[in-house]
């Protein structure tokens, strides 16, 4: 039996350049919690993902992106506070993303990635990068 | 603090750019494994 839900993450990321072609970027994302009557299931997930940036234009970045991730779901009675379970499964990340406005300090950035594990899922999410050194 | 000095001194050391951020999003057809589907199952009976 197979059934699948959609959800709306939130989360945080760095990037760290190796040169101006690679980086290393961890990042977690937190889950909105879904809830189906009494049960409310909620996930996060920890990303540690190579970015290889494919077009490095003054205002433009392109990158194609592959890592390791880890989905944690979590189901919980909400009317006893019964978990029913608490899973972690690993996974592997492929992606791309761009980056906007590039050469400034404050740089938006959007990123689509499917993550094949047995939370497998596709997401696309919006952020801004901010450089801090 | 020691750390938290090590991790302040790596970043204002670094020739290479360090950015962090957030973001928002939508994750789409999110598969659920069995025993989570048979949870739910279990408890509509």
């Amino acid at each position: 039996m197979r059934q699948t839900l959609n959800s709306r993450p939130i989360g945080f990321i760095a990037e760290f350049m190796i040169n101006n072609k690679m980086g290393i970027s961890p990042d977690f994302t937190f889950y909105f919690p879904k809830k189906n009557r009494n049960i409310k299931t909620s996930w996060y997930e920890v990303n540690g993902n190579f970015n290889y940036y494919f077009v490095t234009e003054i205002n433009f970045h392109l990158y194609g992106l592959a890592g390791l991730n880890v989905t944690n779901a979590r189901s919980k009675n909400t009317n006893n506070g019964d978990v029913y379970f608490s899973n972690s499964e690993l996974g592997l990340n492929l992606g791309f993303g761009f980056n906007f406005a590039a050469a400034n300090k404050v740089m938006p950035f959007s990123q689509i990635k499917y993550v094949v594990s047995d939370y497998d899922h596709a997401s696309i999410i919006f952020g801004v990068k901010v450089r801090v050194n | 603090m020691i750390l938290l000095t090590v991790a302040v001194a790596t970043v204002s050391n670094a020739q290479t750019p360090i950015r962090i951020g957030g973001h928002l999003g939508y994750a789409s057809d999110i598969e659920q494994p069995a025993h989570w589907v048979y949870c739910r199952i279990y408890d509509q009976q």
